[in-house]
């Protein structure tokens, strides 16, 4: 398990190199430069050439480069050209908003997907079934900002039952809407693997010999059926945190939700690039954080894929 | 002696079955005719045409979804952003698709390092979530353009394609009648189009279609937080940020856009299902 579990983390290794090397890259290739938009408009420009001298930005493009990614491994992402403070420092105060609104939604998303999922199995082909089917199918085709906004405009501005926008005090209520509409589209996805999955372990030997025993339906499901079936949903709940981030982006936005999500918007329209690039790889590291997981979860309920 | 059939032909006579693959199919041939209409200007109005005296209404008979904050008439907007959805969603695929399959080809039939490096690349490009990528790397832009989101969508949507073609040459390469084409003489480019495309096309058309879907919903999305398509254009995700402050006034501005993406999105998805099962029907089960 401990090989399994290092072998894991040092293929991480490379992925984050190669996406860190291919945003060193752009910021060389694209146009803009890092001193003058640090700054800004109204800056002296003498203060230029000491500016460009105490970023290295003199210095060969190789030099840069290793300074990069020594400052990246020690997390270092560099200064925001407008908060004029590091960006660790700026991510980090806005880090607990995004993780209350992330873990509740996707465990709300998991919930209620694995029901949906095991409930459509049960009443295979029926209407049920059907039901479940399109409805999940319509939320991964819905655009979750518009979902958001229909559920403002539903729930907050016609019915008065929740606030339009905002943190609060971090009460239930402002936690409401921006969950239900980030999670719609995970719980969609979620419902359709349980579904299939739970079919394909219904058609097998154990599960007819546990019923032919005289287990009782519901048993059989939860303690023969589901157990087995869980296996790819945990993959698939992994995968879908990288589009609850997205989402998370402009959940946060329509909602007003200090957390990175809002700060990523902010930032990129006022082109701080150090922000954007500084709040994309938290939620990159933190989405391969939750795969890196998800694998070693899945290596201790199936023991066959430690010895693969 | 019957007729023997090609696998296209099997695939599609399954899918003609599926219900809600053929709704999705009717409705993506119904929106590339939108689009061909607004490409003539056949539609009621300008989209880039405003009037100051008539901001703002609901829907009427003049103005079927109502006009915008500018006076701009909604559905023509609305037919008008078909263009644009379906130019971002196919033309980034078709990039996707010329990358992929090169890619894949030479991982799969040169094998050795080729293969090593060319799957390495597309696990980083798998394991990192493709929005954020597109994200940062659009946000460097000053301006944004329709063919920058089709290019950068474009670049990050191929590692899809390219593992399906590889994991299919690894397949076919060592089937007899393979091997007897090579025999034969016929190098390796005849090959590929002769023995390998033919029988990749269906599980292409799938990954196809369910890319095109999320190209569309990307664009939106990234036009939704201002760095997509500029305006006046009428992307569809910009319209809905456009009546994202409109929206007790009149909240048309937001719906009608909203269904729009939702529709195309869904037609997309529900095609991707269709041709799916038709596939591999022990999937439907």
């Amino acid at each position: 398990m401990f090989q399994y579990i290092l072998k894991r983390l040092l293929l991480m290794l490379p992925i984050i190199w190669g996406v860190s090397t291919i945003v060193f890259v752009l910021r060389f290739v694209l146009p803009g430069d890092p001193a003058r938009l640090l700054l800004g408009q109204h800056g002296d420009p003498k203060n230029l050439e000491t500016l460009r001298e105490k970023l290295g930005l003199n210095r060969p493009v190789y030099e840069q480069y290793f300074h990069f990614i020594v400052d990246l491994a020690q997390g270092d992402l560099g200064i925001s050209y407008r908060k004029k403070q590091p960006v660790s420092e700026v991510l980090i105060q806005r880090l607990p908003a995004t993780a209350k609104l992330a873990a509740v939604s996707i465990l709300f998303a998991s919930l209620l997907g694995i029901s949906a999922g095991v409930f459509a199995a049960y009443k295979q082909n029926t209407i049920w079934d059907g039901l479940v089917m399109v409805v999940s199918l319509a939320g991964i085709s819905t655009p979750v900002f518009w979902l958001a906004l229909m559920a403002i405009l539903l729930f907050s501005t016609t019915l008065q039952w929740f606030p339009t926008y905002g943190y609060g005090d971090g009460n239930l209520q402002n936690l409401v809407l921006p969950v239900f509409s980030l999670s719609l589209l995970e719980t969609g996805y979620i419902a359709r693997i349980t579904r299939s999955s739970m079919l394909e372990v219904i058609r097998q030997d154990f599960v007819r010999t546990a019923k032919a025993k005289g287990i009782n339906t519901f048993k059989v499901i939860v303690k023969h059926t589901l157990r087995n079936a869980l296996i790819p949903v945990v993959t698939v709940i992994g995968i879908s945190f990288a589009h609850l981030l997205g989402g998370a982006i402009v959940t946060e936005y329509v909602f007003s939700w200090p957390g990175i999500g809002k700060l990523i918007v902010d930032a990129i329209n006022l082109r701080d690039m150090p922000l954007v690039n500084g709040g994309v790889m938290l939620f990159a590291s933190t989405f391969l954080c939750v795969n890196l997981l998800v694998d070693i979860l899945y290596a201790f309920l199936d023991p066959r894929i430690r010895f693969d | 002696m019957a007729k023997s059939q090609t696998y296209s032909a099997i695939v599609y006579r399954q899918f003609k079955k599926s219900k809600f693959g053929m709704i999705g199919l009717s409705i993506v041939i119904l929106l590339m005719l939108m689009s061909v209409f607004a490409l003539f200007g056949l539609t009621p109005y300008h989209y880039a045409e405003g009037n100051i005296d008539n901001i703002l209404q609901s829907s009427s008979s003049s103005h079927l979804f109502g006009t915008d904050d500018l006076g701009r008439d909604i559905f023509s907007r609305i037919i008008s952003g078909a263009t644009i959805s379906l130019s971002v969603g196919l033309g980034a695929m078709s990039i996707s698709l010329v990358i992929g399959a090169i890619l894949g080809a030479i991982a799969g039939f040169y094998g050795k390092w080729f293969d090593i490096l060319i799957m390495q690349v597309t696990d980083i490009f798998l394991a990192f979530p493709t929005i954020l990528f597109a994200l940062s790397v659009i946000a460097i832009f000053e301006k944004t353009t329709m063919e920058i989101i089709i290019y950068v969508l474009g670049f990050l949507g191929w590692p899809g394609i390219c593992r399906l073609l590889r994991g299919k040459i690894l397949q076919v390469r060592e089937e007899e009648y393979v091997q007897a084409a090579k025999a034969l003489g016929f190098n390796d480019f005849q090959i590929i189009l002769k023995h390998v495309l033919p029988n990749s096309i269906a599980p292409l058309m799938v990954v196809t279609t369910v890319g095109i879907a999320g190209n569309i919903l990307s664009e939106a999305w990234l036009s939704f937080l201002g760095i997509g398509i500029p305006p006046p254009a009428p992307s569809w995700g910009r319209m809905i940020s456009e009546g994202q402050n409109q929206l007790t006034s009149n909240p048309g501005m937001c719906i009608f856009p909203g269904l729009a993406i939702f529709i195309t999105v869904l037609a997309f998805n529900l095609l991707g299902d269709g041709l799916r099962d038709a596939i591999d029907p022990k999937l439907k089960i």
